[in-house]
């Protein structure tokens, strides 16, 4: 029987990579939205990221972060947490 | 006047079945009237080509298949009108079954409605590449076909594809390498398999330049933004509101379209309260709604 081609290697590599891609573009609306001055920083924190869990969370902490200040230092902190940085 | 006659003559018919029956076919018996207005679905071939054939322009209608379609004749058929209608050009239709497939409906297709009485004859080609072998398909010597080897009868196995890979590399044909790469993945699954497959198009340079590729990374992609986007709405939900969780899963499920999950992020985001969250999500209207 010949294979899906969702079922391939190649297409499940390309729909991990549109994940994250879908997951951070969601995470940099929500900054933009919140706290739009941050918006280059979290760009440039996220722009090598590839833990899925990690981008929920840092989401989820912006979406509740009361202060741009508090939203800032989730943000430095992905320096700290994150070897891809 | 065409148009009138038309329908009155259709009125005839309404009023004495029975005896145009018999005019028809004496001896048959009416039963019913049935609905005879047809709405016409879309009908969309894999290809259609014009080709010139013994000073004759001619078209192709090719359909590549890998499952059984019990009514692969009639569909044939009803592609093969639609392409005489639309272009007033003598149609051959064609399908090739990229794999086995048991009780095929083999060509011709003839309606035979009682004994003897064919009322419909219709001739079709049908390529079964499955039972084809490698030496008959390098017979043809024809590149395009080159990278079909692994789906004939001997050609799963990696001195065909080594053989494929070679030539199309002299050929510089990187689309079909591409697809031969592409092809590859589908029919070598074990991971010892799939391991060889990515060490040989390893070295090859520039396939992620062909449409083919290109295409693929597009579909990929798109549907991981799409998951990605998706997870991490209702992770959000889930996270401030638990109760709403199951309703998020639900409306973003449908969701299809980036741009509509863009704009639920930027409402979720800000969202105070269960009760904004829960009218935005409920606000949200599924494609098929």
């Amino acid at each position: 029987m010949l294979q899906n081609i969702e079922d391939t290697p190649t297409y499940k590599r390309l729909v991990q990579q549109g994940r994250i891609e879908g997951a951070r573009e969601v995470l940099i609306l929500l900054v933009q939205r919140r706290f739009p001055s941050l918006v280059t920083l979290a760009r440039a924190k996220t722009a090598n990221m590839t833990d899925l869990e990690k981008l929920q969370e840092i989401s989820l902490e912006i979406s509740t972060a009361r202060l741009a200040r508090d939203a800032r230092k989730y943000l430095a902190k992905l320096v700290l947490e994150d070897p891809q940085q | 006047m065409t148009a009138t006659w038309d329908l009155y003559a259709k009125d005839l018919l309404r009023e004495r079945p029975q005896d145009f029956v018999e005019l028809i076919l004496p001896g048959a018996r009416y039963i019913a009237r049935r609905e005879s207005q047809f709405q016409m679905r879309e009908i969309r071939l894999d290809r259609l080509i014009e080709v010139e054939y013994c000073g004759q322009r001619i078209l192709i209608n090719l359909e590549i298949q890998v499952a059984k379609d019990p009514r692969m004749g009639m569909r044939l058929l009803r592609y093969s009108l639609a392409a005489l209608e639309e272009y007033d050009l003598p149609v051959l239709s064609c399908v090739i079954y990229l794999q086995h497939v048991a009780e095929l409906s083999e060509p011709p297709l003839c309606w035979e409605i009682f004994e003897g009485r064919c009322v419909l004859w219709f001739d079709f080609v049908c390529i079964r590449l499955a039972e084809m072998t490698t030496a008959e398909l390098r017979q043809m010597n024809l590149l395009g076909l080159l990278p079909l080897f692994i789906l004939s009868k001997d050609g799963k196995n990696f001195k065909v594809l080594d053989e494929i890979v070679t030539r199309l590399r002299e050929g510089n044909e990187k689309e079909l390498l591409a697809l031969t790469r592409l092809f590859a993945e589908l029919v070598f699954v074990s991971d010892i398999e799939r391991t060889q497959v990515v060490r040989r198009f390893a070295m090859l340079q520039n396939i992620e330049d062909t449409p083919t590729y290109k295409r693929l990374v597009q579909q990929g992609r798109i549907e991981g933004q799409v998951e990605g986007a998706r997870q991490i709405l209702v992770h959000l939900v889930q996270a401030r509101f638990p109760s709403l969780r199951t309703l998020a899963e639900k409306q973003f499920a449908t969701i299809t379209d980036l741009q509509v999950l863009h704009q639920a992020a930027s409402q979720i985001g800000s969202a105070r309260t269960a009760r904004d969250t829960r009218q935005y999500l409920q606000s949200l209207q599924s494609p098929s709604a």
